[in-house]
């Protein structure tokens, strides 16, 4: 759904409300209007008119324009607004029996004692990383099944950021003896981090990566979509996007925090990256958003490609680097942001069907029901069912991947692997009658050779290509492999006459 | 079959290089992987580095011996869950850096373990750098006894540095390309281009440098 979509829903079931009543385009071009100043007053006085009637609806629509919710100030209530709107947490209800200490708070002080980077004042630096350590190590006690990732603290620190940017910014305080805790809504903001942790980051919170896995190949997917030439070029169906791990997992927090005191317009990109986030309750978004930067610069990375395809070992690498060097000096680029995130309000806000069908999603993805980009309130019943659902889930993937697949399943994954690692650049009909070769050779031993020789010759294609199905192989680089296999069968048959 | 490759510059192609080394960090989260590299390439400390998540990477061109090599450093994170990602990157690396922190004693123990994850899947001609980190600090706990004792036990060259007071880092990437230029040349790697997309040498029966993928 896009924005204007989004919007003009809002419209026809409010249009009582003074806002709702104006046209779409006129309201917005008035906030947007040639005096930012101007634009930010006059959207901050209609968001405080909306918080104060609690109208969840249209601050979700403020939440997703341009500017977002204006300041912090007014953003941590929007966001508690929206996120108690989507999920309703009982503060003394204990929904899993909690730990005194959860096994990963070793990494969150090593990671917290590495944040805030931009913070200059040391005393103030010193309380913000407590309070970071304090609120991850909360939630981690109290929901123990969830695992900490390198990033997710990132994420708590925009949270932090946020509720207390008011004080922050003081430079008049002295943090030597003013305390922090003091000065925040503490409860309010433990209650955003947790329910946008439950709600938006469960896929990421497993004992391992798989499900992160899965969301990062939307990414190819979206693009695949939108523009299959850039995919076809860049090799997306060979180079699985992992370049991009560290935006999605903190939601751009790892781009564009500040690390200098002066980054200040980069924060506030970062901040409506969020506003739309949880604005549209949708994981997509950070996936979109990544899908429309890469796009954007699509020339760019290709020509980089191009001129350094000597320079990497192989085209996985190649392609990571170009990424890389591209982006790093465009993320700073505040004017390729707006344009970016005014794509991403422009066009549609979630996966399509189709998107999402190509991918294999894990059934209880926050991308299929928690934050899938539709308003919808959750009770926390089923939010610890979904989080012990994905907790096995996760659990089985990880034994099948120590004890292989079972027969039934290894023999579908063979013929699976045979045609996903025939070399690229055989077509699909190539494809195809390359399978039905391996299949006549296939039904040619079953009814000359004995039984045992066609199982030794299933064990045999089946191990060369379980090789192959080391992620991000480069094809192109291991032709062979394909190759060894028909030589094998030819060995093999050859040895038995 | 071998994962090394050099790239040959010095038909007039118009690279400002003789040959390419791809190198990996990997160690313990919070050994100072990321410090030592940016000391290194930008010649910059910050203590409150920020974390690495997945993978960075950064590039420098540096003399050895008289010839220009572009050094390729891929910075990993450390945490354990980011295992998979990390182990996709030592395809064709030509050294690796295991980092611990000489102030903390886990990170040092679990270099056995980062060597084992490097001898599966790396090649089998990547060139190993131990490396004790944080030597500046009063809190040592791991002695340089200890380190040297360790890198001979794994059969690797060994340097304590600290990114901080700037000790020893160039020291690391030099002795390593270096270490592996004598070992391109003793394989007579070097300037055997196949005449295919300026002068690259691969001296890989087929490319296929992971021992995992080893038949």
């Amino acid at each position: 759904m896009s924005l204007r979509s989004f919007f003009n829903t809002s419209h026809s079931n409010h249009d009582k409300d003074a806002i709702a009543g104006k046209d779409f385009d006129a309201y917005f071009q008035s906030l947007i209007g040639s005096n930012s100043e101007k634009a930010e007053e006059q959207k901050g006085k209609a968001i405080s008119k909306l918080l104060k009637e609690k109208n969840v609806r249209l601050l979700r629509c403020m939440g997703l324009g341009p500017l977002g919710f204006v300041s912090n100030s007014l953003r941590k209530d929007c966001w508690y607004e929206l996120l108690a709107s989507q999920l309703y947490i009982d503060g003394s209800a204990e929904y899993i029996p909690p730990v005194d200490k959860h096994k990963d708070e070793g990494q969150v002080i090593l990671d917290a004692e590495r944040s805030f980077g931009g913070i200059s004042n040391k005393n103030l630096k010193l309380q913000l990383k407590a309070l970071l350590v304090e609120l991850i190590t909360g939630i981690l006690r109290k929901y123990p099944t969830l695992n900490y990732y390198q990033g997710y603290h990132d994420i708590v620190s925009v949270f932090i950021i946020c509720f207390s940017s008011n004080v922050v910014e003081d430079n008049a305080l002295e943090w030597k003896t003013l305390s922090l805790r003091d000065q925040i809504d503490m409860e309010r903001l433990f209650y955003c981090v947790e329910s946008f942790t439950l709600l938006y980051l469960r896929d990421f919170m497993m004992d391992s990566l798989d499900f992160s896995f899965e969301q990062l190949r939307l990414i190819s997917s979206l693009i695949k979509e939108s523009n299959l030439k850039f995919y076809n070029v860049f090799k997306f169906d060979e180079n699985e996007p992992l370049f991009a791990i560290g935006s999605i997992l903190t939601i751009f927090a790892h781009n564009l925090k500040p690390i200098n005191s002066g980054d200040t317009n980069l924060h506030k990109i970062l901040f409506q990256i969020f506003d739309m986030t949880i604005s549209l309750q949708s994981m997509h978004i950070p996936l979109i958003i990544y899908k429309n930067l890469l796009l954007q610069n699509a020339p760019e990375i290709l020509k980089h490609i191009e001129a350094n395809s000597d320079v990497f070992e192989n085209d996985f690498d190649l392609r990571h680097g170009a990424i890389q060097t591209v982006l790093q000096e465009k993320l700073c680029d505040e004017s390729l942001w707006e344009e970016v995130l005014q794509i991403t309000r422009d066009h549609s806000t979630s996966a399509s069907k189709k998107v999402l069908k190509r991918v294999h999603l894990n059934k209880y993805s926050t991308l299929l029901n928690t934050a899938y980009g539709k308003p919808r309130s959750f009770d926390m019943d089923t939010i610890i069912f979904y989080l012990n659902e994905q907790t096995k889930m996760n659990e089985r993937y990880k034994k099948e991947k120590y004890r292989g697949v079972t027969t039934k399943s290894k023999t579908r994954a063979l013929f699976k692997r045979l045609g996903h690692f025939l070399p690229s650049k055989y077509n699909k009909l190539g494809k195809i009658s390359l399978l039905i070769g391996i299949l006549a050779i296939l039904y040619q031993l079953q009814t000359t050779r004995s039984l045992s020789l066609l199982l030794s010759l299933r064990y045999m294609i089946s191990t060369k290509l379980k090789e192959l199905s080391h992620m991000h192989m480069n094809l192109h680089d291991v032709n062979h492999i394909w190759m060894d296999p028909i030589k094998d069968i030819l060995k093999l048959g050859h040895q038995n006459r | 079959m071998s994962g090394l490759r050099t790239v040959s510059a010095s038909s007039g192609n118009g690279k400002s290089y003789d040959s390419i080394m791809k190198i990996l960090l990997i160690g313990d989260s919070g050994v100072g992987k990321s410090c030592l590299l940016v000391r290194f390439v930008e010649d910059k400390f910050n203590p409150s580095f920020i974390t690495t998540i997945g993978i960075d990477f950064k590039i420098k061109t540096v003399d050895i011996n008289g010839k220009k090599v572009k050094l390729q450093l891929w910075d990993t994170a450390g945490q354990e869950r980011f295992r998979t990602i990390t182990t996709a990157y030592y395809r064709g690396a030509m050294g690796i850096i295991l980092v611990y922190d000489v102030t903390d004693e886990r990170t040092f123990t679990n270099i056995k373990q980062w060597f084992k994850t490097v001898n599966e899947h790396a090649t089998d001609e990547a060139q190993l750098l131990l490396v004790g980190n944080k030597s500046d600090m009063d809190t040592r706990v791991v002695t340089v006894d200890q380190g040297e004792a360790l890198a001979k036990e794994l059969g690797i060259p060994f340097i304590e540095s600290s990114a901080k007071n700037d000790d020893n880092v160039n020291e690391i990437f030099f002795t390593l390309a270096k270490l592996i230029q004598e070992k391109i040349d003793s394989n007579k790697l070097v300037g055997v281009g196949n005449g295919k997309e300026g002068n690259i040498s691969i001296n890989s029966g087929s490319g296929n440098s992971s021992k995992s993928n080893c038949c």
